[in-house]
């Protein structure tokens, strides 16, 4: 293959981008049904203020798909080598700025946002501690998520070692 | 929108407390009587949003009560309380080897107080000070704990600060509620080997519900029948009066805020 094919190869669109896309509607004008594929999620919050509400609310689904996003790329680059990932487990926490603008209380008007979000990785992996801050930090470099919110965000990632 | 709902106005410094005003909104739903939830930032703008009639009744403060009263000239119609808003006092707090044992020996010394509108943590206790003999301004040196200006002592923030002065020693005494001073020694935020109650308040009341002069007085007299067939041993109710802290809504009374009348009088606080 000649120089010119290789380039026009690498250059195709499809090659380099991956599009979604997804369908929300809003039947009863109160909650948010959301397509995917093969499935739906029905949303009826952005947030909810109440520790009893089962319901999960965008806030929370975005929250897991950071830490799902974020364990998993570990676990897809342990199965890479050898499964040196014994354990795993993350906790993330996340900070809202301005929530009672959300509600509507009189004298708040600015615009609610995620402050910051810090991550901390638990992993039980044979590795030593050189290896193991390389391994993680190079697993990370395959987190889409991950990687569009440092640009846009404080996002904090801490990996702890089980021992 | 039902305009004909009753509109009623929350100060809220913390998004889970509208979850109590929900229960509520649900509660007087349930009873036929709908209200819609108004939240203010401070008590200053919801005293303003009740006098111009943004909202029927209030949540007030005991600070925002008088306010209110002042500025209706008294016309202002009184709700109910909570149980527990009843006869409060505030503990004046030192060390116990400070060699403290009266108010007469805090004069020369430093008093930490909580925020600058706080009744029970800071107007109440001046007062009580001025009572016995102790001047402000003059007989000892104030140092304020500003946690939630505006938030009349609502958030506990203040008068923890003060406390932890306490501990550190950059304060000889402190002020604060007795449920507070309470809830400290029973979590172990506040060693009571270390520390004790040297002298404590008069009692007094806290929150209360307020309407507007020109509010239907049968409408709240309504309104505040269905207020009170809350009740704690149903667990739906239970979970609101846990989070505002209440057993059951009480007759309101004027009787309870002499003292922060005659505090605010002492320190020209609507003056300034």
């Amino acid at each position: 293959m000649s120089n010119k094919s290789k380039n026009e190869v690498n250059t195709l669109y499809e090659s380099r981008i991956f599009d979604m896309n997804f369908r929300g509607t809003s039947n009863d004008l109160s909650s948010v049904k959301i397509y995917t594929n093969k499935n739906s999620i029905q949303i009826e919050k952005q947030l909810s203020f109440d520790s009893d509400d089962e319901k999960i609310s965008s806030l929370e689904y975005f929250a897991g798909s950071v830490l799902s996003s974020i364990i998993l790329t570990l676990l897809e680059q342990s199965k890479k080598k050898a499964s040196i990932i014994e354990e795993i487990e993350g906790v993330l926490n996340l900070s809202l700025e301005n929530p009672l603008s959300l509600l509507d209380v009189r004298g708040y008007d600015e615009e609610p946002f995620i402050r910051k979000i810090t991550v901390t990785v638990y992993l039980f992996a044979d590795l030593e501690e050189n290896d193991f801050i390389k391994f993680c930090t190079e697993a990370l470099k395959n987190s889409p998520v991950y990687n569009t919110l440092k640009r846009s965000m404080e996002l904090e990632v801490l990996f702890k070692k089980l021992v | 929108m039902n305009n004909d709902r009753i509109k009623v106005g929350a100060v809220i410094y913390n998004p889970t407390v509208t979850v109590i005003w929900g229960v509520i909104a649900d509660f007087f739903k349930e009873e036929g009587l709908e209200i819609e939830c108004v939240f203010y930032k401070d008590y200053e703008g919801q005293v303003d949003g009740l006098m111009n009639k943004e909202i029927d009744i209030a949540w007030n403060s005991p600070l925002a009560w008088l306010d209110t009263y002042s500025r209706t000239d008294g016309k202002c119609q009184m709700g109910s309380m909570r149980d527990t808003d009843r006869d409060r006092k505030t503990c004046f707090i030192v060390r116990k080897d400070s060699g403290i044992s009266n108010l007469v020996e805090l004069k020369g010394k430093t008093i930490g107080f909580g925020a600058k509108d706080s009744p029970q943590a800071r107007l109440i206790p001046i007062n009580h000070l001025h009572k016995n003999g102790l001047e402000y301004g003059e007989d000892y040196t104030e140092k304020m704990f500003n946690v939630g200006v505006g938030l009349h002592g609502d958030h506990i923030g203040g008068e923890l600060d003060a406390i932890k002065a306490l501990m550190t020693g950059t304060v000889d005494a402190v002020v604060t509620l007795d449920l507070n001073w309470e809830a400290w020694i029973k979590d172990g935020t506040i060693d009571d080997n270390q520390f004790v109650c040297m002298d404590t308040t008069a009692l007094f009341d806290h929150c209360i519900f307020v309407a507007h002069p020109d509010f239907s007085t049968e409408k709240f007299i309504e309104w505040e029948k269905v207020l009170h067939k809350m009740d704690y041993n149903n667990e739906d109710h239970k979970k609101m009066m846990d989070m505002e802290g209440l057993k059951e809504w009480v007759e309101g009374r004027i009787t309870g805020f002499q003292q922060l009348r005659e505090a605010t009088d002492y320190l020209k606080f609507f003056n300034k």
